[in-house]
């Protein structure tokens, strides 16, 4: 799910940055540092809306360097277990299918896949089909989440397609 | 309670049995209401009987039983004699069972059928046949794989001895069903408890049926089926649930009895088998709460669905983590983290588990070099590879050439410092681990960067599974996938120019400048630390940067960086061992120096070192010059060792400089020219860090350090001149004026000033660095305020009150005891301020501020933040002016 979310950030600036562009530095580090990085407890942070406030800054003794506590918004990515979303099939093997949603990425086992799906090894590209659908690379699939894990810096899901409404997309 | 021939118990007492049912019918043996026997009593037979007589007459005439010795069951014995015995183990067709002895020891079997009345049961097993010495007759002792029966190889080595029967084929005196053996046994030669099947062992059962193509298999595909259905069944029977492998809190699933089906939470645990369950489900409430059901374990199923993180508790997959992606009854299948492989394991074996682990390894067990998945270690000669796997003593290992291999874990040697590692990569961009990289050719692979050398790079691939994911690919033949330029790196200029002129060696590009930077790396960096002091305490981390006096550390708990003091700081080696971050420079690594003068010194005493020297050492020419600034100087400079206050140290340090010179060096300054001097300023630079001026200061060791100069005069102003001697402040080089921290990392050592400096040097007089006011003179009653905190003769106190005209003050001791000083007391007590520390309530005692109060807020070398009550703002004021300030004195 996406949220706007409010989020600190401490910036550290070397002291040849100290200047007049300062501010500029600083957001700038900011998007850097930030934007596209993963955190297990807010998720993906998506992209920075908007710098709050760039508190002053704060010299570090002996270092010389600044450190700025920015407060920013972001929009925020965050899986949950039993959300839908939709994915882009990225791999396709015997043991079931990758997807990606954005950054997160999805693993749809074998045994999530319908049973009346089969694997065709030799397909170009290998890929899981029924009558009615194929999930191949680059299909759009709609998926459930029944599971999340949570590292510090990766989110990794499994995801269904065995229920009602799921799968393949047009 | 009747004696019985030893033996002859079960015969009696049938006998006695048969007699009391054919007189059922009569009125004679109403009160006769059992007889029975205990196999761990030999030689007694019990009867139960409302009197004497009716049992004597149950057992009256029975060949062996001894009816006339009738007695009575001593009441102590009477609750044992007829307490049953622990359950014996309840075997049901298809549980399985383990075999204890003879050809198949440690087999597993599964029961066909248990034989009534005996205590035999019939088994299955996987044959372990060598039929040409079977044969034979003759065993060479080697063990013949499990194997099932082959017909044609029974046929080509005997076939008299085979036979068949229905679906049955009998090969010398073995029973064969569908290429089982099929055996009875006894139950004392089975391991009916404790079986813990593993799932390969029952998928060899299993797969018997499934892989066996020959005639045999189509003969009986029907049978097969049923066995397979019966196989299943097993499974079940696998799961082999014991309490202890329960936790409360775990989900679990009745499978057997009249509640299957049942889901419930696991409340607690009651002996060796009872578990509690509140179930979860609502026909079962009673009064609006679910009551705690009792179940025996071996009816209950850990219980997981799809999307549950688990980690696998024993087996072959022991201490792997991953995803659950299906369950079939007892078998769950799970996607693991780290192998990226799809693992099938029993539902009794995991537990639901937040942490992530790859296998066995993990350094926990015998991984005895601390490797770990995804390490980089050195196999033979100089090739490189990544760990994949830790075994118990091996390791599996992705090489250079991109090969999995399983090796021992003596022929590795793991590549320690790997955050220093870098490469280049196809567009000369330099590339380190965890960047995002792609092949530049081929199939154009995508992945972080795992390990990195000069040569190849292993990159951990999202969407392989083969090799974990990991694959080998040479270091120039990738690209940054975000290839952004780091404008933000202050380095990044200095990189390029090092590139350039590389052969100009480092010490060229940097000059002069004077810092930690110098000399390469702090040790510190790199390193597991905890703090053991702060805001942070208990923290743990790793050092990123470092200065003399700060560490950044990136805390191990939510991978944020904070700024620590390194003083509050303790670095963990590997070993265990805690070291203060200050001394761990200087200390074990042998990185020689860190922050001691003595090595970094000689660098430093061109520029500033000569300054001492033209201070005193000199003396026939600075004699005068000493002599002649008036006393105020003296008295303004406190950090001088002339700064005395009395009227009559002026004259003492005149005498003073003049046994300097006749003495050829014996203290003061000039000490530095000699070798006692050296080695007394050397205490300086000792471990105890960077205070050295500290400890010169305050070294009792006589002919060397301040306090040696052998004069009254000088003993004079060493005790009542330098209240603020503890601030380590004599020593600054305020002769030549030249701010220097002695606090700072980098102890001047004098002893090595240069005729040039000194030439330079000697013009300014010591009054060159005079003029800071005379806001400070007069020693402690120069800056005495009530509140202030001191030390005097090595106790704390807090100065009460000092009087309007400030010839007397008093000072409570930390022991209650007040203390009176007067101008001639002073010096006696000497009374010096106490250090403040970061955070402390201060109060200005010279300076601008002078009798401000507020807070120190940090420190810096010399200098302290100063934050005055109700300002918003600091300001910088030199530690010596702040004195801890204690109001309710």
């Amino acid at each position: 799910m996406f949220f706007h979310k409010e989020l600190n950030h401490t910036i550290t600036l070397h002291p040849s940055f100290l200047g007049p562009q300062m501010k500029t530095f600083v957001t700038d580090k900011l998007y850097r540092d930030v934007e596209g990085t993963c955190t297990g407890r807010y998720g993906y942070i998506v992209a920075v809306i908007a710098i709050l406030e760039i508190k002053m800054g704060r010299i570090l003794p002996g270092t010389g360097s600044a450190e700025f506590d920015v407060r920013y918004s972001a929009i925020v990515f965050k899986p949950y277990k039993n959300e839908v979303v939709d994915a882009v099939v990225s791999t396709v093997n015997k043991m079931g299918f990758f997807a990606d949603v954005g950054p997160l990425q999805v693993f749809v086992s074998q045994h999530l896949i319908p049973a009346d799906m089969e694997f065709d090894p030799n397909g170009n590209p290998p890929s899981y089909h029924s009558e009615e659908q194929k999930v191949e690379k680059g299909t759009l699939v709609r998926i459930k989440i029944v599971g999340t894990r949570i590292d510090a810096t990766e989110i990794f899901a499994i995801g269904t397609i065995k229920e009602d409404y799921l799968g393949v997309i047009e | 309670m009747a004696r019985c021939i030893p033996g002859k118990e079960r015969d009696a007492l049938l006998a006695a049995a048969r007699r009391i049912f054919n007189w059922s019918g009569s009125k004679k043996l109403t009160g006769v209401l059992s007889v029975f026997c205990r196999d761990g009593l030999p030689g007694y037979i019990y009867v139960e009987a409302r009197s004497n007589s009716d049992a004597q007459a149950a057992l009256e005439g029975i060949a062996g039983v001894q009816a006339w010795k009738l007695t009575l069951v001593p009441i102590d014995d009477m609750v044992d004699v007829v307490r049953v015995k622990s359950h014996a183990p309840k075997i049901n067709p298809s549980s399985w069972v383990r075999v204890r002895r003879g050809n198949y020891a440690g087999d597993l079997a599964q029961v066909v059928s248990v034989l009534e009345s005996s205590d035999s049961v019939e088994v299955r097993l996987i044959p372990r046949l060598d039929y040409d010495a079977e044969t034979r007759g003759s065993r060479n002792g080697v063990r013949p794989p499990q194997r099932l029966f082959s017909v044609d190889e029974a046929r080509r080595s005997d076939p008299r001895g085979l036979s068949s029967r229905q679906n049955e084929i009998l090969w010398r005196n073995d029973r064969f069903i569908n290429g089982y053996l099929h055996k009875d046994m006894r139950l004392t030669s089975l391991q009916v408890e404790n079986v813990q099947p593993t799932l390969e062992e029952i998928a060899k059962f299993a797969a018997g049926e499934a892989d066996d193509g020959d005639e045999q298999a189509a003969i009986a595909a029907l049978a097969s089926q049923a066995a397979a259905a019966s196989t299943m069944d097993g499974v079940d029977e696998a799961n082999g649930l014991s309490a202890k492998d329960l936790l409360p809190g775990e989900q679990v699933e009745v499978v057997e009895g009249d509640l299957a089906g049942v889901v419930g939470v696991v409340r607690g645990i009651e002996g060796d088998d009872t578990v509690k369950i509140a179930p979860e489900l609502g026909g079962l409430m009673r009064n609006g709460r679910t009551s705690v059901m009792s179940f025996p374990a071996r009816q209950l199923r850990k219980r997981f669905r799809a999307g549950d993180h688990v980690k696998v508790l024993n087996g072959r997959h022991r201490n792997e983590t991953g995803m659950v992606v299906g369950v079939a009854d007892a078998v769950v299948t799970m996607y693991a983290d780290v192998a990226k492989q799809e693992i099938r394991v029993l539902a009794k074996d995991l537990r639901v588990s937040n942490e992530i682990g790859s296998g066995t390894g993990g350094g926990k067990q015998g991984a005895m070099v601390g490797l770990d998945v995804h390490d980089l270690v050195f196999l033979e000669g100089n090739t490189v590879g990544v760990v994949l796997k830790v075994d118990r003593d091996t390791l599996t290992i992705l090489d250079e050439r991109s090969e999995t291999r399983t090796v021992g874990q003596q022929s590795v040697r793991p590549a320690r410092g790997g955050f220093e590692r870098t490469g280049v990569d196809f567009n000369g961009n330099p590339m380190r681990r965890g960047d995002v990289v792609r092949e530049t050719n081929g199939a154009r692979r995508q992945g972080t960067v795992l390990q990195i050398t000069r040569f190849v790079t292993f990159v951990l691939a999202r969407d392989q599974t083969s090799a974990g994911g990991v694959f080998t690919v040479r270091t120039r033949q990738l690209e940054a996938v975000n290839a952004r330029k780091n404008t933000l790196d202050p380095y990044a200029t200095r990189n390029n120019r090092a590139g350039n002129d590389r052969g100009r060696g480092r010490g060229g590009s940097r000059g002069g400048r004077v810092g930690n930077l110098r000399g390469g790396r702090d040790p510190l960096i790199g390193k597991n630390v905890t703090a053991n002091r702060g805001p942070y305490k208990g923290y743990m981390g790793i050092v990123k940067d470092a200065t003399d006096m700060m560490c950044r550390v990136e805390l191990h708990t939510n991978a944020r960086i904070v700024n620590i003091e390194k003083e509050k700081l303790v670095v963990k080696l590997p070993s265990g061992e805690a070291i203060p971050a200050l001394e761990f420079n200087n200390g074990p690594m042998g990185i020689g120096g860190g922050n001691s003068g003595g090595s970094r010194g000689p660098s430093n005493n061109d520029s500033s070192g000569g300054g001492y020297r033209s201070g005193g050492a000199s003396s026939s020419n600075n004699a005068g010059g000493w002599g002649a600034p008036p006393r105020s100087t003296y008295n303004d400079t406190r950090q001088t060792p002339v700064a005395t206050p009395g009227s009559s140290s002026y004259g003492s340090w005149d005498t003073g400089a003049t046994n300097n010179s006749g003495a050829g060096g014996g203290g003061g300054w000039d000490t530095a020219s000699t070798p006692s001097g050296n080695a007394g300023w050397n205490t300086g630079s000792t471990p105890s860090g960077s205070g050295g001026w500290d400890a010169v200061a305050s070294t009792p060791s006589g002919n060397s350090g301040w306090d040696a100069v052998p004069t009254p005069g000088a003993g004079k102003w060493n005790t009542s001149a330098t209240p603020s001697g503890s601030w380590g402040t004599p020593a600054p080089a305020t002769p030549g004026g030249i701010p220097q921290t002695p606090g700072g990392p980098f102890p001047q050592t004098p002893g090595a000033g240069t005729p040039a400096a000194r030439s330079y040097y000697d013009a300014p007089t010591p009054a060159a660095s005079g003029g800071t006011g005379a806001d400070n003179d007069g020693g402690f009653f120069g800056w005495a305020t009530a509140g202030a905190v001191v030390q005097v003769l090595g106790q704390r106190g807090t100065v009460v009150d000092v009087s309007s005209e400030r010839q007397t003050a008093s000072i409570k001791l930390e022991t209650g005891v007040m203390q009176s000083i007067d101008q001639t007391t002073a010096a006696r007590f000497n009374p010096r301020p106490s250090r403040p520390q970061k955070g402390d309530r201060v109060i200005v005692v010279r300076g601008a501020h002078k009798g401000a109060v507020g807070k120190m807020v940090g420190k810096d070398g010399n200098d302290g933040f100063f934050q005055q009550d109700g300002a918003e703002n600091w300001s910088v004021e030199p530690q010596r002016n702040m004195v801890p300030y204690n109001r309710n004195y």
